[in-house]
């Protein structure tokens, strides 16, 4: 009977072991909850999110990432965090930090409503200066075509 | 014990003795691994619908760790079979520190071999202990996985985590909150921070690539499992 064979039939068998993590209670809920900031079990919009994303070859990623519960209004302080509380507090920092580069990022960052108003506003004055000014160079053109034209016709 | 469970667990036994190069994992096999890493009762079946089980575990972590250390043969590891994997992983379990359950494995080997075969257990205990904890552990030669690994030295693996996961004091947040938008879809589609997946612990949360991507732990599942 090999090493193994023993282990598993005396008293030192795995299977009554007391502790059968070699992670603390306390780090494993915390790592879970970080898990459930990012990903609230409870809206809609993120679970479909999650659906679409892919892992880094190309396989679906766990189902249970939509699992772990989301995030009570008290819990969302950063003293709430023990073990990830500086890699939270970086993040949440660039977060805050990032200024949307692109159009649709333009339009999904209402963090600040002002400024997304002002902007928006602007995009649709500009829009609407450009197409008034097209359809006026156009009518202006034509005006000037036809003008020429009756003149054309009036001296024959 | 009655022969019927004797016969029961060396049947089983005789299952983990298949080579860690078999892929997919049989059900069978991975039903033995599960109760030794997470004490569950393998004659329970565990997925109760809707509930996280270990499948995601063994198709995405175990059998590509399994297949990215057998690389060239196996020569650079002394683990052969998930029955050895099982055997280091109970030893790791039991707080064994790492010297111990090195010399344990020297043991077992004939004394021709033991100059020889050191490395290759080293990089077996790194292995298991990957395994056990989703943590890259022990900066392996053979590959450049590009991962921050965790040096476990000496003591038994638990110590080393607890070491390297304590809680942190260093910066101050101040009076901000974490509201209800800093969710991983916010961050991708406003903050323009790319999610990248990761099977490491280690670099859980972790901004990268000039602040412009940000590591996640994906196997979410192994958590519900540890927490069970």
């Amino acid at each position: 009977m090999s090493n193994l064979d023993d282990c598993i039939l005396t008293d030192s068998c795995p299977r009554k072991r007391a502790v059968n993590s070699t992670f603390s209670d306390n780090f494993i809920d915390e790592t879970i909850r970080t898990l459930a900031l990012l990903f609230p079990q409870n809206d809609r919009a993120t679970r479909r999110w999650l659906r679409s994303q892919q892992d880094s070859e190309g396989n679906p990623l766990d189902p249970a990432l939509a699992q772990c519960g989301s995030i009570r209004t008290e819990d969302r302080r950063f003293e709430r965090f023990a073990f990830w509380r500086d890699q939270l507090i970086i993040l949440k920092e660039a977060y805050d930090d990032s200024r949307p580069k692109t159009l649709p990022q333009w339009w999904y960052d209402r963090r600040n409503g002002e400024q997304w108003y002002t902007f928006w506003i602007a995009v649709l004055v500009f829009l609407v200066a450009i197409t008034f000014g097209i359809i006026q160079s156009v009518e202006g053109a034509l005006q000037v075509y036809l003008s020429y034209k009756a003149l054309q016709a009036g001296e024959l | 014990m009655s022969s019927q469970l004797n016969l029961r667990i060396h049947m089983e036994l005789q299952e983990l003795k298949t080579s860690l190069q078999l892929f997919p994992i049989p059900h069978a096999i991975r039903k033995q691994i599960q109760a030794i890493f997470w004490e569950e009762d393998c004659a329970t079946d565990n997925g109760h619908k809707g509930q996280p089980n270990a499948d995601y575990y063994f198709d995405t972590y175990y059998s590509s760790k399994c297949q990215h250390f057998s690389r060239e043969g196996g020569r650079h590891i002394s683990t052969r079979t998930h029955s050895d994997v099982v055997q280091i992983a109970s030893w790791i379990l039991q707080d064994e520190p790492r010297d111990a359950i090195c010399s344990r494995l020297l043991d077992q080997l004939s004394s021709t071999e033991r100059g020889t075969k050191q490395k290759a257990i080293e990089t077996s205990i790194d292995m298991c202990a990957s395994l056990l904890a989703m943590v890259e552990c022990g900066k392996q030669e053979f590959v450049f996985s590009g991962r921050r690994p965790i040096l476990w030295r000496e003591g038994s693996l638990r110590d080393c985590l607890a070491q390297r996961f304590t809680a942190q004091t260093s910066l101050d947040a101040g009076n901000v909150k974490l509201g209800k938008g800093f969710t991983a879809r916010s961050l991708s589609r406003i903050g323009g921070i790319k999610i990248k997946w990761t099977t490491n612990l280690a670099d859980h949360l972790l901004l990268t690539d000039d602040d412009q991507a940000v590591f996640v732990f994906q196997c979410a599942s192994f958590l519900i499992l540890q927490k069970q």
